[in-house]
């Protein structure tokens, strides 16, 4: 039952049916661990599977295939009534706030709903009390506590979403683009928020995001994703100084930085875009854009761990790594 | 000297609005050269948009009127123009890259017909229709789709090689002026850098001026020449990109969007978030419009806006900071 993980999912793939005959592959066997108190950055493309992986973990959407433990516990095949109360354990920060609050409740009616639904509290007042409290954590002024979601900004409405997700004390949050629709100062403030919040309580996060420069910021580990499939993982700092799937290797080179080193130095740029994930050959999926493929690629690709703690799927890794 | 192609002078928008009218741009001055890229940057809310629809003469008629200004391109004040007459410079000598291109484009029309319809308006070169036709494979090579695929429809296409056709159809008449608003915001950044790689090429290739909004500092980085930054409908900031991005003679704005951003150069271990909001519009602070936000906010600050404060000729903040010694405590 003791396991290192908070977090760990075996083997997890989620298929949809598209139209007769058709699959289409949202993930394809993901493997991922998430110590305690730790934050996984997950990056990709849209339509790469990075927000159905978070809506599966959390069992919002079932996963056809996998396994899912929390805390050592497999929470894949578990029952409804059992799942429930560990819903309170985990919880979500979506990408829009505007679009995850009921726009008929107030602001304090949102951050206790989650409480009085799961009766955390035995009376509303001790519910609303810990509301107050969560409001001053994320940085609401209490006299916004009888607003409703169109009265306030993007970055308090995402702050909201933030004390929501706090509001049952969770020990995992799945962060979907938490950042994505604010404005860069606002930005700022939210992930700071987040990191600090990490510090004081201990959770762990899993941080779906498209950008590199926030990924980096927030996250210890970092799992890359193309098509539905894990490319690379491992430490931050080792995907960043030693990436090793060419695809990382073109994310990174494809992110524009606000310096004028790399002004004018032209990117190697990769070709072409993301194929459809309904029926996908078995070699490696990112062959057809790839700079570096060769026959082989044809082949269905085997995770490998090239390092201790990095994993690649490529099977030209080795000589990759920089 | 080289020669000014736009010259905005204290161009002043506003929106009709219930009682007080709504400033979405107030006294804003600047200039591009023949070939020059300037940036324009700034938070959603800062008047960026509106000032690139402005440029276009694409205002919504019924809300928005100019109350002073002049926009002049190539020494003709387009403000003074009718309707007729701007529609000769627009989509011809200035054209504009939006966007969303799912939302720019008809989708009810082949992207073959939507490049060809500026073409066939304007006509300057009086070009037959096989000539027209030409030119419309020529620009769609150009930004690298394949030409036979001009009777397919917006659907048919990715992100990526939507925005494409956008491109196309703003280059297919060689402006002299393009107007990117976020051209590559909807876009992921491996399909991102191409787009930007294809417009930076073009650039050269044909020697097109260039307007592009972005709230993002690392493309302005990349494309632009000069870059001006603005907050709640001002520019705060002007000058080249070497001195936007270097030295320390910036405004507190500038300072905060930079250390806003996340670093993949240089480990941070926290970021410097600006505190606050940027104000709305029809609620402008009195004296300087970011000093409720500022960390260096003095007592002037609060009641009088700030001038223009000169590092070098081409480089300015509009900052009460700069302002030299005696002229403070005025």
């Amino acid at each position: 039952m003791n396991s290192p993980w908070l977090l760990e999912t075996r083997n997890l793939k989620k298929y949809f049916p598209a139209g007769p005959g058709m699959t289409l592959h949202a993930l394809d066997g993901i493997n991922l661990r998430i110590r305690p108190g730790r934050t996984l950055g997950v990056v990709g493309e849209s339509g790469c599977g990075k927000s159905t992986l978070g809506r599966t973990i959390l069992r919002l959407t079932e996963p056809t295939e996998g396994q899912i433990f929390l805390n050592g516990r497999e929470i894949t095949g578990m029952g409804k009534r059992e799942l429930r109360k560990l819903r309170t354990k985990m919880q979500i920060i979506f990408q829009d706030p505007y679009a995850s609050l009921n726009p008929r409740m107030t602001i304090e009616d949102s951050i206790a709903e989650p409480m009085l639904v799961n009766g955390l509290f035995r009376t509303k007042a001790e519910a609303y009390g810990r509301v107050d409290e969560l409001m001053e954590i994320v940085g609401l002024a209490p006299r916004n506590a009888s607003l409703f979601p169109h009265e306030i900004s993007g970055g308090l409405r995402q702050r909201v979403g933030i004390a929501r997700a706090l509001a049952t004390n969770p020990e995992f949050i799945v962060c979907d683009e938490p950042v994505s629709a604010l404005d860069v100062s606002i930005q700022a403030q939210i992930l700071n928020l987040l990191m600090d919040l990490q510090d004081q309580m201990g959770m762990s996060y899993l941080f779906i995001t498209h950008d590199l420069s926030v990924v980096k910021h927030i996250s210890h580990d970092i799992a890359v994703m193309y098509l539905g499939q894990c490319v690379e993982s491992g430490s931050t700092e080792e995907i960043f100084r030693h990436p090793a799937h060419p695809y990382t290797k073109a994310l990174l080179a494809s992110i524009p930085t606000p310096s004028l080193s790399t002004r004018d130095k032209e990117p190697q740029i990769i070709r072409g875009e993301v194929v459809s994930p309904i029926n996908p050959a078995p070699g490696c999926r990112f062959a057809a854009r790839c700079p570096y493929a060769t026959d082989c690629c044809r082949e269905p690709q085997q995770e490998r761990e090239i390092r201790e703690g990095h994993f690649v799927m490529c099977y030209r890794a080795e000589e990759l790594a920089e | 000297m080289k020669q000014e192609l736009l010259k905005v002078t204290d161009l002043h928008i506003s929106f009709k609005a219930k009682g007080e009218p709504v400033r979405a741009v107030t006294g804003v001055t600047f200039s591009v050269s023949k070939g020059e890229t300037l940036g324009i940057v700034g938070e959603s809310g800062a008047g960026k948009s509106v000032l690139g629809l402005s440029l276009m003469g694409l205002l919504p008629e019924n809300t928005a009127y100019i109350p002073g200004g002049s926009i002049e391109f190539d020494g003709t004040d387009l403000l003074k123009l009718n309707k007729k007459q701007i529609r000769a410079f627009r989509g011809d000598r200035i054209s504009m890259i939006f966007q969303d291109p799912m939302t720019s484009l008809n989708p009810v029309m082949t992207v073959g017909d939507q490049i060809i319809e500026a073409l066939r308006y304007h006509n300057k070169e009086h070009l037959s229709k096989r000539e027209m036709e030409q030119r419309v494979d020529e620009v769609m090579e150009l930004v690298g789709i394949p030409a036979h695929r001009k009777k397919e429809y917006p659907h048919q296409f990715s992100g990526g090689m939507r925005q494409r056709v956008v491109i196309a159809i703003a280059l297919v008449c060689n402006p002299e002026l393009l107007i990117a608003d976020e051209p590559t915001t909807a876009l992921d950044v491996t399909i991102q850098a191409q787009v930007l790689a294809i417009i930076r090429q073009l650039q050269k290739q044909l020697g097109t001026s260039m307007v592009l909004i972005t709230h993002d500092l690392g493309i302005v980085a990349k494309m632009c020449d000069r870059v001006a930054i603005m907050y709640a409908g001002e520019m705060v900031e002007q000058g080249t990109i070497e001195d936007i991005l270097t030295g320390d003679f910036h405004h507190p704005y500038t300072l905060g969007l930079l250390g806003s951003i996340p670093n993949l150069e240089e480990d941070t271990d926290r970021l410097k978030p600006i505190p606050g909001l940027m104000p709305p519009p029809n609620a402008l602070p009195e004296g300087c419009r970011f000093h409720p936000r500022c960390a260096h906010c003095m007592e002037i600050c609060k009641h009088k806006a700030p001038e223009q404060h000169y590092e070098h000729d081409g480089h300015y903040v509009a900052c009460h900071l700069f302002a030299k010694e005696g002229q403070r405590d005025e």
